[in-house]
């Protein structure tokens, strides 16, 4: 095979696998802008006749979603900030402190990674019901306040700081907290975004513990409002389309903005949801 | 004096560790033993009698169960090849050095960072029965139309699972993931020397040869790590079941179609959720726990002296 025929081929199989991927989400879109009798039209035609946008304001407000979207942020911007406070602090003390027992330390954290979420889901529901959080904030954001893998990836980029820095700053009198907060995290400023964003699309697209531990509309994320919203609108499908488009654009954006370092920090983590 | 400033930075350091450890023992760890203890009890709304481990017996001869790892079972081997094989194809694909490779990867990686709720929705959409643009399709091609989500009969027979039910959420689950397996592909490739693939090339290695014996290998550790996360990931796979389970016109504790799509994750979500017996669910989900505990450290055992490490 020539090379220009061995390319037409690379780019065809490209091609033809980005529309496989793609073509949910249009499919998505097309449906979101059309007629409730187009969309339940058979066979289905693929381009709406008139584009009803309206639809998205008439699903806007068949279900509150901009209460959803609210409790969405809160979840996801508390479980960043009290992530990366945990994460910071756990990561500087095993990649720079003497501290007796790390590799104890560190090994316990790593088995916890094996455990699977179903297993731990139904004692912390209880816990949540003594602790008195059911149908809290606090419930939504503090069980996911600690990322092993968070801690991990954070202690590599701390351990890649030039010792002498550090020697430097000690030889000032510079204590650990301060060399910390004035030195360690604004140098790892890259790695700590990829940390931030990673766990706040977690947290945004998380399911089914705030499923079965919110039970108001009041404290009800995005993902566990679509579902109810899905109850509600049932064949309404242009409406349920323009729902799910709403949960996903933020997320989508946000992704488009940053996907180069988002990407490299996935692949380099291994994160998998 | 040396003593006492080394006695300070431990004391320091652990109450650095402190806010993370205290998290992550509260609420995963305590929790794994907890869920063993409440295995051992009758407790539905609120803890009841002592049982032992009556609650495993009964989940030894329980039918519904043992369907669930079996379809758990079916699942991860129709879920974490196919999704796997065509990550690494799309990996080489991209590695290639094509023209627009950015915007390639990003279109396939889309669907791993969105949400499964809003992707199983739209594709419960895609397979409604008498709507769906999967029917569309089938029609324009001269086909019978599916009942897709709806359909329990298996695809390979009446009663072998999957039914086309299960494959149609295999499906949605290779789709979801390929992305990621390619992204993560895509930078085991270029992580390999490039000294070596030249080398390989001078002593006359190409095409496929040169795939199965230089980079193949060397991807292998890339390889091995995706099959454990995969593995681990869809053992435990809720969500998108849940969510396209029984055609989404009802929520999916049952696994609808005729409980054909109820998993293993779905099997302790249904006992634990929606018939509240607390205990016989955390007897399950302890099962379940260490199934895949039993598999992590068997995927260890078969493959990692297949690895190769360089450098």
């Amino acid at each position: 095979m020539s090379v220009r025929a061995r390319r037409a081929l690379l780019y065809a199989l490209a091609t033809a696998a980005g529309v496989v991927m793609a073509f949910p989400f249009v499919w998505m879109l097309l449906t979101s802008v059309k007629s409730e009798s187009e969309a339940t039209a058979f066979p289905p035609g693929l381009l709406p006749t008139q584009w009803l946008f309206s639809n998205y304001a008439d699903a806007w407000r068949a279900a509150p979603f901009g209460r959803y979207f609210l409790n969405s942020a809160i979840m996801a911007l508390g479980t960043i900030a009290l992530s990366l406070a945990t994460a910071a602090l756990a990561a500087y003390a095993l990649a720079r402190m003497r501290v007796p027992g790390r590799g104890l330390i560190f090994g316990v954290l790593l088995a916890t990674l094996v455990i699977p979420p179903e297993v731990t889901l139904i004692p912390n529901y209880i816990a949540m019901q003594r602790l008195g959080w059911y149908n809290t904030y606090l419930a939504l954001i503090v069980p996911f306040g600690a990322s092993v893998f968070n801690v991990f990836l954070l202690r590599q980029a701390f351990l890649q700081l030039p010792q002498e820095l550090y020697d430097a700053a000690v030889l000032e009198g510079c204590g650990h907290l301060r060399y910390l907060w004035r030195f360690a995290v604004p140098l790892s400023r890259p790695t700590l975004a990829i940390i931030a964003l990673l766990t706040g699309i977690r947290a945004w697209n998380d399911f089914q513990w705030p499923l079965i531990i919110t039970d108001t509309a009041d404290l009800r994320p995005i993902q566990v409002g679509l579902t109810i919203f899905r109850s509600d609108v049932s064949t309404n499908f242009q409406l349920l389309m323009a729902g799910s488009v709403m949960a996903l654009a933020p997320i989508v954006v946000l992704f488009l903005l940053t996907q180069r370092q988002l990407v490299q920090g996935i692949a380099r983590s291994g994160l998998r949801g | 004096m040396r003593a006492r400033t080394r006695r300070r930075e431990a004391a320091q350091g652990y109450l650095f560790l402190a806010p993370a450890l205290l998290l992550i023992v509260a609420f995963h760890v305590w929790p794994a033993l907890y869920a063993f203890y409440m295995s051992l009890f009758r407790w539905e709304i609120a803890q009841e009698g002592f049982l032992g481990l009556r609650n495993y017996q009964r989940l030894a001869v329980d039918a519904d169960f043992l369907r669930s790892l079996l379809l758990t079972f079916v699942y991860v081997v129709g879920t974490v090849p196919v999704e796997m094989a065509i990550g690494l194809a799309l990996a080489l694909l991209l590695h290639q050095r094509l023209r627009l490779r950015g915007l390639f990867r990003l279109v396939y990686f889309v669907p791993y960072v969105t949400s499964q709720v809003a992707v199983a929705l739209v594709w419960g959409w895609v397979f409604n029965s008498s709507y769906g643009v999967a029917n569309g399709i089938l029609v324009a091609l001269g086909q019978p139309e599916q009942r897709w989500l709806l359909e329990p009969r298996g695809i390979f027979g009446a009663n072998v699972p999957p039914s086309l039910a299960l494959a149609a959420i295999m499906l949605v689950t290779v789709w979801f993931y390929v992305g990621f397996h390619a992204v993560v592909f895509l930078s085991g490739l270029t992580a390999i020397p490039e000294e070596l693939v030249d080398a390989a090339r001078i002593d006359g290695a190409a095409g496929v040869a040169l795939f199965r014996h230089i980079t193949f290998p060397l991807l292998s550790p890339t390889t091995f790590f995706l099959l454990l996360v995969a593995t681990i990931g869809a053992m435990t796979s809720f969500n998108l079941v849940y969510v396209m389970g029984g055609g989404g016109q009802t929520f999916g504790c049952a696994g609808n179609p005729l409980g054909t799509t109820q998993v293993a994750a779905l099997y302790v979500f249904d006992r634990f959720w929606c018939q509240t017996q607390l205990g016989y669910a955390s007897a399950a989900a302890f099962v379940l726990g260490l199934v895949v505990l039993a598999i992590t450290a068997l995927n260890g055992r078969l493959f990692s002296r297949r690895v190769v490490y360089v450098g």
